[in-house]
């Protein structure tokens, strides 16, 4: 199970995969997948169990997640 | 019934027409054509594409009755069985920022793990050829499209000049004929 994190921007991305690799967290950036959102983007993919320090980490960081969905079986729901 | 009319089109029109007929019906259409061999063309493409098509020769006109359903079925079937190269020559896509371009290229590549419709070949060259190497950000994605029978295909020649050839993890090792054989055989490329 994955945990999708929907950022502002392109640049919040950058800024925000450089803050958690710094922090030792397996993170990867993906698509925003088409079940998600229409428009063309990229967002942050951190294992399930990283979530919750990754959502710390980016809140200490000053960065605003718009939404996190898990992806499971390829569904996704809001989480 | 649909009917095309292709009379008076010059070749490779009809051809076209036909294709665009024969991918967008649900039904049976009639090709209408003045052109002896513009018919065989068109006849032959309708055949090889598996659709039926029945001539009927009348004055100078030919008309094409093209059988639904199964041609149709089976023309999508060949459109998947296309050769669909994709070329990319370098690790980053498109031109601008570099950070961005390797995130648009992680990306890009991606996408083609959830896409039906699989490229047969993936070709990498110059700066490309990283994307194959034990440091790539995108190794994971590639390896699971080469278990899913995508080829990929690493210019030798680019790795050797990047020192990367001990390390290659994904696809094989290929050079410029194999390179320039799968471009020229590929009924479409890909050019990110």
């Amino acid at each position: 199970m994955r945990c999708i994190l929907l950022l502002g921007s392109i640049h919040i991305v950058m800024r925000s995969e450089k803050l958690l690799k710094g922090e030792g967290i397996e993170v990867d950036l993906v698509p925003v997948p088409r079940e998600v959102s229409s428009d063309c983007g990229v967002a942050i993919d951190v294992p399930l169990e990283s979530r919750k320090t990754a959502l710390a980490l980016l809140e200490k960081g000053g960065i605003s997640v718009l939404a996190c969905f898990l992806k499971g079986n390829g569904r996704f729901e809001k989480g | 019934m649909v009917e095309i009319d292709c009379r008076g089109k010059a070749c490779p029109q009809p051809v076209l027409m036909a294709k665009e007929a024969l991918e967008r019906a649900g039904g049976e259409f009639l090709l209408l054509l003045d052109d002896a061999s513009s018919c065989e063309n068109v006849e032959r493409f309708l055949r090889r594409q598996g659709a039926a098509v029945e001539v009927e020769k009348k004055g100078r006109e030919f008309h094409l009755r093209v059988g639904k359903g199964e041609a149709a079925e089976e023309a999508k079937r060949v459109l998947k069985s296309e050769t669909v190269v994709v070329y990319i020559n370098s690790s980053l896509l498109g031109v601008g920022d570099e950070a961005l371009g390797s995130i648009l290229m992680r990306s890009f590549l991606k996408t083609f793990v959830d896409l039906e419709q699989k490229p047969s070949r993936l070709i990498l060259i110059n700066s490309g050829v990283r994307l194959a190497t034990e440091d790539s950000p995108v190794l994971e994605t590639l390896k699971c499209l080469s278990e899913e029978g995508v080829e990929i295909l690493a210019c030798g020649t680019c790795l050797d000049f990047y020192g990367l050839k001990e390390k290659v993890r994904v696809g094989k090792i290929s050079n410029m004929y194999e390179i320039v054989e799968t471009l020229v055989g590929a009924d479409r490329l890909i050019r990110p």
